[in-house]
């Protein structure tokens, strides 16, 4: 190295003797090793910025040292840090790609020097202030990307040699790799942050339905525009979504924010699938034109067991019978979301079961290279076919089809799970919160579906036990609340339902209220309260058969 | 949207309609019953509550009704309340007591005639 570095003329008009070929050869090296020094991998990216261009400016006895990147969204370069010309950070100089001086190394990816300016061809205004005579600069260039440009400046007139374009290029690569690691990783960790706040923190515990999801991102922790999504709806119907939006990182992160935000909005007004997703499409082709997504959405109605749901492209949900096969269900679908105009999402109903397990997911769970899609399909059914709960069936899918760190792209994944049906003797312990009333009623709802009871008595049945139910939540308990505890059997001659709770009943202060107890005597074949030190519980009956 | 209901409110000069849908119960009769008084201006004859797309209503939501029509009755307002006959909100309705010399329609066709 010193040898060949002893054969470059060094810097400076006079060539010099032997000996002062040596002490040059040293002196550059030390100028090397002043930016390259592995001290600097310690710093933060601002402050190796700092110090590189200090060290480059003594290294190459400039004047000024600066520092720009390139705006690709503007084609632009902006001034980011400077020694010598700090006010061209403060002033913000913004420079158009490929014109000027820096414009110019940016657009051509190739050094320049400038011997003697001419003040006609420097478009920064900062530089022909300070009276800049030479000027030399590299471009910034990581992974075929040009970054921005580094250039150095003097004050009397220099000729840079070959061998200090050398030097400002290796300084620049540096620059370079630091700048593009410190955005790259920026902007993952961003991404991530987005896509984590953006998928839901829990999900709902609907009556009768388990709920389990997992996001797992591509290798490397990249996220990607994949999202789930679940909430009940207004009615006590459970809407769940998955989708997939087209690219990764920060754009794809909120882009699929945005999506689902849009969705969620849609499902509070319009009560079918495909009027949701019809309305999403027409979003992003008004709104963003030429994004695109794939999305399932869909409806689950807890007490008569359908899901109903339109699909844009996505990929089909599995259905896990406990008796019977784990199949992929067949699917209507529509165009990804996006795509073309005067799309349409048909309509499909899957009859679900108390034991049917849903599975929706992204395609980064069934995609493998020189694989089918269907492939992937037929080997989520072979891991799906186990009996398990919904939080530890989403554990033992994404081990075995989506280990961490492995995959290409990201992952989604969420688990519908139908509880049994309780059977004859409901048994169900609730908060006592005015919010659980209409998960009680739910819950009764679909217990006297299963049982074939006809709709004036389910009407009699939860509205007698609602009363009951609200009256406890009232009266019984303090702010701090307390339990509610349900009780039913079912027989084919007649239903025996008690609503208990654990507290002291407070007199009643709204005189107003009191068509509770009526309500329940009217709509039922008979009522008996008992209140003793332990609580108050409420019996209701009801007469079944064909006496009626 | 107030959970589990929802409710729409349409203005004219003499009237005020106020069309339920959901399910109306000690959760959310009260806001319903505040958000109901409030879009009465002290112009209109009459306000009309249509029932016909609730699905449950219990006693709390039965004493709202009961409230807004003692408010209205003060101010000579009067409360017309939407209950198709085959509704099953009506079971609970007719065993609260609700006073048949209380205005109680089929539609709201006719509520608005």
């Amino acid at each position: 190295m010193i040898d060949r570095l002893a054969r470059i003329k060094p810097r400076g008009s006079q060539p010099g003797p032997e000996i002062d070929l040596a002490s040059a050869a040293f002196e550059h090296l030390e100028r090397l090793q002043s930016v390259t020094d592995s001290a600097l991998a310690s710093l933060s990216v601002d402050q190796l910025l700092e110090e590189l261009l200090v060290r480059v400016r003594e290294a190459l006895s400039a004047d000024t040292a600066a520092i720009l990147l390139l705006d690709t969204r503007k084609a632009e370069l902006v001034a980011r840090a400077a020694k010598g010309i700090e006010e061209e950070v403060e002033r913000g100089v913004r420079i158009p790609l490929g014109r000027g001086f820096a414009g110019t190394i940016a657009a051509t990816g190739q050094p320049v020097f400038i011997p003697d300016v001419d003040h006609s061809m420097v478009l920064n205004p900062i530089l022909r202030e300070k009276g800049i005579r030479s000027l030399l600069g590299v471009p910034l260039v990581a992974q075929g990307t040009t970054l921005g440009v580094l250039h150095v400046g003097t004050l009397v007139p220099r000729h840079f040699t070959a061998e200090d374009t050398a030097l400002l290029q290796l300084v620049g690569d540096r620059v370079a790799l630091a700048i593009h690691a410190g955005l790259y990783e920026r902007e993952r960790a961003v991404a991530r942050k987005l896509q984590h706040s953006l998928l839901p923190e829990t999900l709902p515990s609907p009556p009768g339905l388990r709920l389990a999801a997992r996001y797992r991102p591509a290798r490397g922790g990249e996220v990607g525009g994949d999202w789930y999504d679940a909430f009940v709806l207004p009615s006590g119907s459970v809407a769940v979504a998955i989708g997939d939006v087209v690219g990764r990182g920060l754009g794809a992160a909120s882009s699929m924010g945005k999506l689902r935000n849009a969705l969620r909005a849609y499902a509070l007004e319009v009560p079918s699938p495909s009027d949701v997703l019809d309305r999403l499409d027409r979003l992003i082709q008004i709104l963003d034109p030429g994004e695109m997504a794939t999305a399932l959405y869909g409806v689950i109605d807890p007490v008569h067991l359908t899901f109903r749901f339109a699909c844009a492209a996505h990929v089909p949900p599995v259905v896990h019978e406990p008796d019977g096969p784990t199949r992929v269900r067949t699917v209507d679908v529509g165009p990804p979301l996006g795509a073309m105009a005067a799309a349409t999402f048909p309509e499909n109903v899957e009859q679900l079961h108390a034991g049917t397990t849903l599975i929706l997911c992204t395609d980064g769970l069934i995609e493998r290279r020189r694989q089918s899609i269907d492939e992937g399909l037929q080997r989520l059914c072979d891991v799906s076919r186990v009996r398990l709960a919904a939080e530890e069936r989403c554990d033992h899918i994404i081990k075995l089809l989506a280990p961490d760190d492995e995959g290409d792209d990201d992952v989604a994944l969420m688990v519908i799970e139908v509880l049994p049906d309780q059977g004859d003797r409901l048994a169900v312990s609730l908060p006592a919160d005015v919010g659980q009333l209409v998960v009680l009623r739910r819950i009764l709802e679909r217990w006297l579906a299963e049982r074939c009871v006809e709709p004036t008595v389910v009407h009699d049945v939860v509205a007698a036990s609602g009363e009951a139910a609200a009256n406890a939540i009232e009266h019984a308990y303090g702010p701090a609340g307390g339990v509610l505890q349900v009780t039913a059997e079912w027989a084919a001659t007649g239903i025996v339902l008690t609503v208990r709770d654990f507290g002291h009943w407070r007199v009643r202060r709204v005189p107003d209220r009191g068509r509770g107890i009526p309500i329940m005597q009217a709509l039922t074949d008979g009522m008996r309260i008992a209140q003793s030190d332990a609580g108050t519980s409420v019996e209701l009956r009801w007469r079944l058969g064909p006496e009626e | 949207m107030i959970f589990p209901a929802d409710l729409r409110i349409e203005r004219s000069n003499l009237r005020t309609v106020v069309r339920l849908t959901g399910e109306i119960d000690l959760s959310n009769a009260g806001v319903l019953r505040r958000t109901i008084a409030e879009s009465i201006s002290n112009q209109v004859i009459e306000l009309v509550v249509d029932l016909g797309d609730v699905r449950y209503l219990d006693s709390a939501g039965i004493a709202m009704l009961f409230d807004l029509s003692r408010r209205l009755a003060e101010r000579e307002q009067r409360l017309v309340v939407v209950v198709p006959s085959g509704s099953l909100i009506r079971r609970s309705l007719d065993a609260s007591g609700w006073p048949p010399k209380f205005p109680m329609v089929e539609s709201l066709g006719e509520a608005t005639e």
